[in-house]
């Protein structure tokens, strides 16, 4: 005899896939380009300046920041790629593991260096996993910054 | 007399690649039948007991199963690994072969 119910059965993991957003991450990549901004700026204007307390209390706070900023960055990449991306989504995004891998390399050039390069590549890979994030999720959400 | 049949639609990707989400799984209600390694079966999660859950067993010890997801993903399915071993009388349905 068949039951003519149909039981919804789960098969979900434990935390709620909602509560993942790589808009943190973008947050935190764009404080590191914004830093390595005005550092390399800071350099180029006021570099004849260098020994003044104020300007090495400028560039210590940039570079404080975009330290902090570029862990902040690695650790919220880190949470998504570990966490919600799941081997079942490899299949449509084949360079994600690639993708994540880079990104998390350049948070750590961009703390080790001053480099614009880097900091518009970190940008260029969160873009990417944005643009995958939100297709495996299948909503169209546009890539935006705050600056 | 065979048992009853059961219709169990999948909810999430816990089981995949075996299953995707939206699958509809032809189950028999559970009535004593014999539980293997390997089978899948169907129960209510023992701390959230209005969510029914969908796994496969893979140990049986003194008389209990430990069922995990078929997902090689550790993080994605909530099984026996986070809720421990289930009794067989909690089973709802098992998958027919």
């Amino acid at each position: 005899m068949r039951d003519d119910l149909i039981i919804e059965a789960e098969a979900h993991c434990d935390g709620p896939c909602g509560v993942y957003d790589p808009a943190s991450a973008r947050v935190a990549g764009e404080a590191v380009q914004s830093m390595t901004k005005k550092m390399i700026a800071l350099a180029e204007n006021h570099g004849s300046e260098g020994n003044s307390a104020a300007y090495l209390n400028t560039m210590s706070r940039y570079a404080a920041i975009k330290e902090e900023e570029a862990q902040k960055c690695k650790d919220e990449l880190l949470v998504l790629w570990t966490d919600f991306f799941k081997p079942q989504h490899l299949e449509a995004n084949p360079d994600l593991h690639e993708t994540f891998w880079q990104a998390a390399k350049l948070c750590s050039a961009c703390k080790v260096e001053v480099s614009a390069d880097h900091a518009q590549e970190l940008m260029d890979a969160i873009e990417s996993i944005h643009n995958m994030f939100w297709s495996v999720k299948g909503r169209e959400v546009p890539w935006i910054r705050a600056s | 007399m065979d048992s009853r049949l059961v219709s169990i639609a999948i909810k999430g990707d816990s089981m995949w690649p075996t299953y995707n989400d939206g699958d509809i799984l032809e189950c028999a209600a559970y009535e004593n039948q014999v539980i293997n390694i390997g089978s899948i079966v169907v129960f209510p999660h023992p701390f959230k007991p209005k969510i029914v859950c969908v796994k496969r067993v893979k140990k049986i010890v003194d008389g209990m199963i430990f069922v995990e997801g078929d997902n090689p993903d550790p993080l994605a399915s909530e099984d026996s690994h986070n809720f421990g071993l289930i009794k067989l009388d909690s089973i709802i349905a098992l998958k027919i072969d």
